[in-house]
């Protein structure tokens, strides 16, 4: 990877994004977002220029560390409210195209 | 549009605790503006017609059977579309969640329900909140009500357009980078960032979830601290709310004698502001400084790396949430199933998605993929951290910081098509998101309006240290009043 700025996304490692981040793009998508990713990536390694060595990361603003509820059963949502949501159901479940035993 | 005096918040729960006005002749007023009136702006994608009329009946009973009906008895109130409430759908502008019922009413809600406002409806907002000029809805864009050819800012650009064109005395915002700041300044109202953790995100859609909060936009710094202490306070159902109880804030009224108003140069450097937007800070500097508040330079050079920080970590974050948005269990999933699973999950996102938002789960996905985490992502979480010890070294100098909330005033729709000319209108605003911060847009006046364009609001972004909103309301209580804004319906 550089660390000069002005990298530039290919379409190829585009598609490779598209695919990690579950997106069916068509070819006018990908070339689209190939120019306009790495314009703003070029914007982003500027920050290249900061001097971060031994600075520890900051993932969050408070020092909240893994708070824990108590281990008693509360009341969940009904089944049904939940499922009026669903794009599909079959009886009190949701449906969803086969998993298993398809191609891979 | 009829130009009887704008009521406040406390005016109208005061009327309704009185039994002077009813809650349903508030609620009817709100919703009869929105009918008639709404129509170019598209400040609210739905009205909850039914249930507001039926919440504002069951406050007035309580008043006639002599209960107290809460702080906010009878006040109509908008909520941002990426705030859940039982009422109607929550799209969070985005054809991913046409449709979508919350089963539950988000924390911020319940409280204002538990105070008696009642919420009249969803406002609209960029797709998922991303956005600074509220043209990503999937809902259709929303005008300036100053100028319905330029837009509100954004994301929470429905919110910010429906207090200023006086449909609603308060709306409801969530703000990751700016969202409830930006809109505040170029529609002319109060907005308000609380710091992070001091309002629960539970029903709050997640965009990034370690910059999001939720806050007020009204018309008066006082109706806004009313809101925070109502909305405020910990909550079990947010893991990051933190802990104590909801705040106070009996003392806004103590003036700005003996503050410590701190103006960062970068805050007028970095992004050639207007010059309007200049002079209305240098007005505000001044009106202070006759209150008795010190003035002193600070150093915020880390100012404009914000953006670029920003555009990694909300990015990343935002990759990571909205995976959950996979056509299975809830929202879009495609109509073409004979495929695979991973080929319904790509199509239903595609589908579902719009533009802005892929962009960004692109991005996010980017920088926290595998040879790119530490140059990137890692990279600005130490920034983050930097930008950080900058602000604390700040507040060490001064108690707030002043300066323009936007560089401009609202820019023409379609102005900005390229996704970074956006982005950099965040510039002022992104840092105390990352910071967990405070700050608050108030107007600070209008454009002269000469050259042909028409007068559009100004925002002054004040900012303090986390969990310093005592100080900050304080100061922004002191300026409203040394300011004298006029709240107008616009014509």
């Amino acid at each position: 990877m550089t660390t000069s700025g002005n990298t530039k996304l290919d379409e190829k490692q585009v598609r490779k994004v598209a695919r990690l981040s579950r997106l069916a793009l068509d070819d006018e998508a990908i070339h689209l977002f190939a120019d306009q990713l790495s314009s703003i990536l070029g914007h982003i390694e500027r920050l290249n220029s900061l001097d971060v060595e031994g600075v520890e990361p900051m993932a969050h603003p408070l020092p909240l560390n893994n708070r824990l509820a108590d281990d008693e059963p509360t009341e969940g949502l009904p089944v049904e409210v939940l499922l009026r949501n669903a794009p599909a159901t079959e009886g009190p479940f949701i449906a969803v195209p086969k998993v298993l035993g398809g191609e891979s | 549009m009829t130009n009887e005096q704008l009521k406040s918040c406390i005016e109208i729960r005061d009327a309704v605790r009185a039994g002077k006005r009813s809650a349903v002749s508030f609620v009817e007023e709100s919703l009869a503006a929105i009918a008639a009136h709404d129509g170019e702006i598209n400040s609210f994608r739905e009205t909850f017609d039914e249930e507001a009329i039926a919440a504002a009946q069951a406050i007035d009973k309580a008043v006639s059977e002599g209960h107290d009906p809460g702080p906010l008895a009878g006040v109509p109130i908008g909520i941002k579309d990426n705030i859940a409430t039982t009422e109607g759908t929550t799209t969070c502008g985005s054809r991913m969640l046409e449709g979508y019922c919350s089963p539950f009413d988000a924390t911020v809600v319940e409280r204002l329900r538990n105070a008696g406002a009642i919420p009249v409806g969803h406002t609209n907002c960029d797709e998922f909140a991303m956005g600074s000029s509220t043209e990503t809805c999937a809902y259709g864009a929303v005008g300036n009500p100053w100028d319905v050819s330029r837009v509100p800012g954004g994301s929470s650009g429905g919110s910010a357009a429906a207090v200023a064109a006086g449909f609603v005395p308060a709306a409801l915002g969530s703000d990751t980078g700016g969202s409830i700041r930006q809109p505040a300044a170029l529609c002319g109202c109060v907005g308000l960032k609380p710091s992070y953790g001091r309002v629960s995100r539970y029903g709050l859609v997640a965009f990034g979830s370690s910059l999001d909060q939720v806050g007020p936009f009204t018309r008066s710094v006082r109706d806004a601290a009313l809101l925070l202490e109502t909305i405020g306070g910990f909550d079990e159902r947010d893991s990051t709310a933190a802990p104590g109880e909801a705040i106070a804030l009996p003392d806004i009224d103590e003036g700005a004698a003996g503050l410590r108003i701190g103006l960062p140069k970068q805050y007028r450097e970095e992004a050639k502001n207007d010059p309007a937007v200049d002079a209305c800070v240098t007005k505000a500097v001044a009106q202070l400084e006759e209150l008795g508040a010190e003035i002193t330079e600070v150093d915020l050079s880390l100012t404009s790396a914000g953006i670029s920080t920003y555009y990694v970590i909300a990015p990343a974050e935002a990759s990571s949430n909205l995976a959950r948005f996979d056509g299975i269990r809830y929202g879009h999933r495609t109509s073409e199933t004979g495929g695979s699973v991973e080929d319904l999950y790509a199509l239903s996102r595609a589908e579902g998605f719009g533009p802005e938002v892929q962009r960004r789960i692109m991005l996010g996905t980017y920088v926290l993929s595998s040879g790119y985490y530490d140059a990137y992502y890692k990279r600005a979480l130490q920034v983050r951290r930097l930008i950080k010890e900058e602000f604390d070294r700040a507040f060490e100098q001064c108690d707030i910081l002043l300066g323009a909330t936007s560089p401009f005033t609202a820019f023409p729709r379609g102005d900005k098509p390229d996704p970074l000319s956006m982005y950099l209108c965040d510039v002022y605003t992104v840092n105390a998101n990352m910071a967990g911060i405070c700050g608050i847009s108030i107007p600070g006046g209008m454009s002269s309006g000469t050259d042909g364009a028409s007068k559009l609001p100004i925002g002054i972004q004040l900012q303090a240290q986390s969990f310093a909103e005592p100080m900050l309301m304080r100061a922004a209580q002191a300026l409203e009043h040394a300011l004298d804004y006029t709240y107008e319906r616009p014509a």
